[in-house]
């Protein structure tokens, strides 16, 4: 009983896929107006009074209307009648304009033209003509209508009636294709790559490897059989995903351009509203992460602190690189050596002669060693392509120790301007020269 | 007034709902294999989606296309057009009216070259077997379904007058285009099977089959491309 008042609530309530709804009449629209602009040349050819097509809108729409429609077919001028005003419907769905009226105008026309030849329709071309019937019932775009208005029921029904209706056809399609023994056996890929009319002589070769053409065409078949379960999943979102990749795949190599547009918006078409605005906010942040890459804005007080040693001709020049880097100026880097700002953090500085060391400063929370450089890594965006390598040697109980070997082989040349009595420093003379000439 | 208003709401709520539910049920009905449901309603199919709903589904199912099937064409003129009708054929100038559509397609995917070539190619399929519509019929035949192979029967029929009188048109139009002398247009169907998986490395060309598709008085009225114009070979 709940169920049932749930879904009568649905219905109710407020319209569903607003979004997916103007999607889907873009796609199609888009659809339209390639045929129209690619096919126009050839109008007279494939519709004329003198053309190929010897077909009549009579058995759809009834003898006296049938016959009525089909005096536009008399003329060449009528022929491109239609198809201006298809164009014109179609155009209108793409901009969102009179869209219950373009619809209906669309559909008409889209139907003369395929029942005066229908040997040239394919797979789109059908779930077209069945969708525009439903579209007929949803709430033009642009307008609001109150909730739990008759508007409301109707339009929801048909958005129930859309996705049914490709829940039909991939039900249908994966059903029948696992019947089909170069289905089962994996090669109908191959097979489909070996006919000029669907395929693409460069890509060809590629369905020759039976890891490829096995794994894509059980692929194919997988994807069609599950859709149905899938869209009431939680796979619902990769399950989309994939079949955006799959008719990509279709429009590329089977070349069937207007079939890949209208299925991408159908599949589009089934994404919830409440799906979109997360995919919203999760794409605005997105931007706004890219927007500080690309634009960083200079922070007023750096967020963190690096103890160097500044007698390390090499912790200097990598000091130097991570200011360069540091485009924000959330950084700032510090010598050990050459004061004693370490001591208020809680540092030693026989703790920074063996490691260097990062301040949080807005947490104060203190990090030594190849911690401290994972903590770089995170602040400073052109670091970040290291953190999976720097992550996975964590993981591996490497990256201390590779840090200490690297740390213990530096290089120690003291400031001579420090380096009073109490400047010991046990090194290497001629290191130390040839450091210094080097600068 | 208020509870006439509400009362048809609900009335047209209740009657879309119905209409969802019936649609759908006939809707799968009418998509899914030969069955002895779809048999036995096979008339109200016909009658609401067949007529009003028409779809199908199988979409390279069960078995994709595996075999280039290319419209050929051999205009006549008057002299070869009467020995052609007491089987005389010329052997040579025959010409591929579907092939290079295809590779122009291939060249250019933003085109309409594959509109261009399916109702040839479509027309080929329905005058040799029917047509995609009539495969599931075809099955349900080879099963025992003698209302299956009434209805293949039919489809064959029908669907060879109208292919028939297309493939005439297209080979017409071809014939204005290259060879205005003609007078007649013998067509044929050349049939190149895909290379099978096991062989898919070696050199060796399928064997191709070529299958009469009649010989036909030209239409002189036909529009015409205007792309066979030095183009077809």
């Amino acid at each position: 009983m709940k169920t049932l008042r749930n879904a009568l609530g649905w219905l109710a309530d407020e319209p569903r896929q607003l979004t997916g709804v103007r999607i889907l009449q873009v796609a199609i629209g888009l659809m339209l107006l390639f045929r129209v602009f690619t096919e126009i040349p050839f109008a007279s050819y494939l519709w004329g009074p003198r053309s190929i097509a010897n077909g009549s809108t009579v058995a759809l729409f009834g003898l006296v209307p049938g016959a009525l429609l089909d005096t536009a077919f008399a003329t060449d001028a009528g022929v491109r009648l239609v198809l201006g005003l298809m164009g014109a419907a179609a155009l209108a769905l793409v901009l969102g304009l009179r869209t219950r009226l373009a619809t209906g105008v669309a559909w008409l026309t889209f139907m003369m033209l395929n029942l005066r030849l229908p040997s040239l329709g394919d797979g789109g071309d059908n779930i077209v003509q069945l969708v525009l019937v439903y579209m007929l019932f949803l709430i033009p775009a642009g307008q609001a209508r109150a909730r739990g208005s008759l508007a409301v029921w109707l339009h929801n029904v048909a958005v129930i009636a859309i996705g049914a209706q490709l829940v039909v056809l991939y039900l249908t399609s994966g059903f029948l294709k696992t019947h089909g023994s170069v289905w089962q056996n994996g090669t109908a890929l191959y097979m489909i790559g070996q006919v000029e009319w669907f395929s693409l002589p460069a890509l060809r070769g590629m369905f020759k490897d039976p890891y490829v053409v096995t794994l894509a065409t059980y692929s194919s078949m997988m994807f069609q059989v599950w859709f149905p379960v899938a869209i009431f999943s939680r796979m619902k979102l990769p399950w989309i995903l994939m079949g955006i990749c799959f008719h990509l795949g279709i429009a590329t190599f089977m070349g069937l351009i207007t079939f890949s547009t209208v299925m991408i918006g159908m599949e589009l078409f089934l994404i919830t509203d409440g799906e979109y605005g997360r995919m919203r906010q999760r794409a605005a942040e997105l931007r706004g992460r890219l927007a500080r890459f690309l634009f960083p804005q200079v922070e007023a007080e750096p967020r963190m602190l690096l103890f160097i040693d500044g007698f390390c001709p090499k912790c200097r020049a990598v000091g130097r690189a991570l200011g360069k880097m540091d485009r924000r100026g959330a950084l700032r880097v510090s010598s050990f050596r050459h004061g004693d700002e370490y001591a208020a953090h809680g540092i030693t500085a026989e703790a920074l002669e063996r490691r260097m060391h990062v301040v949080d400063l807005t947490t104060g929370e203190v990090r030594a060693g190849f911690a401290a450089a994972r903590a770089l890594a995170s602040l400073i965006l052109y670091l970040y392509p290291l953190r999976p390598l720097l992550a996975a040697l964590d993981l591996a109980g490497l990256g201390e120790r590779l840090y200490d070997a690297l740390a213990s082989r530096r290089l120690i040349v003291p400031d001579p301007a420090l380096c009073g009595a109490s400047c010991n420093a046990d090194f290497d003379a001629p290191a130390v020269a040839e450091a210094v000439r080097e600068g | 007034m208020k509870r006439v208003k509400r009362s048809l709401s609900c009335a047209v709520r209740a009657a879309a709902l119905l209409w969802l539910v019936t649609h759908f049920t006939l809707t799968v009905a009418y998509v899914m294999p030969i069955n002895p449901i779809k048999i036995r309603h096979m008339r109200l199919l016909d009658m609401t989606i067949g007529t009003y709903f028409q779809q199908n589904w199988s979409l390279f199912a069960p078995n994709p296309l595996s075999n280039d099937q290319a419209l050929i064409a051999r205009c006549l003129s008057a002299e070869e057009g009467a020995a052609a009708g007491e089987g005389r054929l010329p052997v040579n100038g025959w010409h591929d009216l579907s092939t290079p559509f295809w590779a122009r397609f291939q060249q250019n995917r933003f085109s309409a070259y594959d509109r261009l070539v399916r109702p040839q190619s479509n027309a080929i399929r329905e005058y040799m077997a029917g047509g995609p519509e009539l495969e599931e019929w075809y099955e349900g035949c080879k099963k025992g379904y003698p209302e299956a192979c009434k209805r293949v029967e039919d489809g064959v029929a029908r669907s060879r007058q109208w292919s028939g009188e297309m493939l005439k048109k297209i080979g017409s139009g071809f014939c204005l285009e290259t060879d205005r002398a003609a007078t007649h247009v013998a067509l044929g169907l050349r049939e190149t099977p895909a290379v099978p998986w096991s062989k898919r490395h070696s050199d060796e060309a399928p064997e191709t089959k070529v299958y009469n598709l009649g010989i036909y008085p030209l239409d002189r009225a036909v529009a015409t491309t205007g792309l066979h114009i030095g183009g077809a070979k």
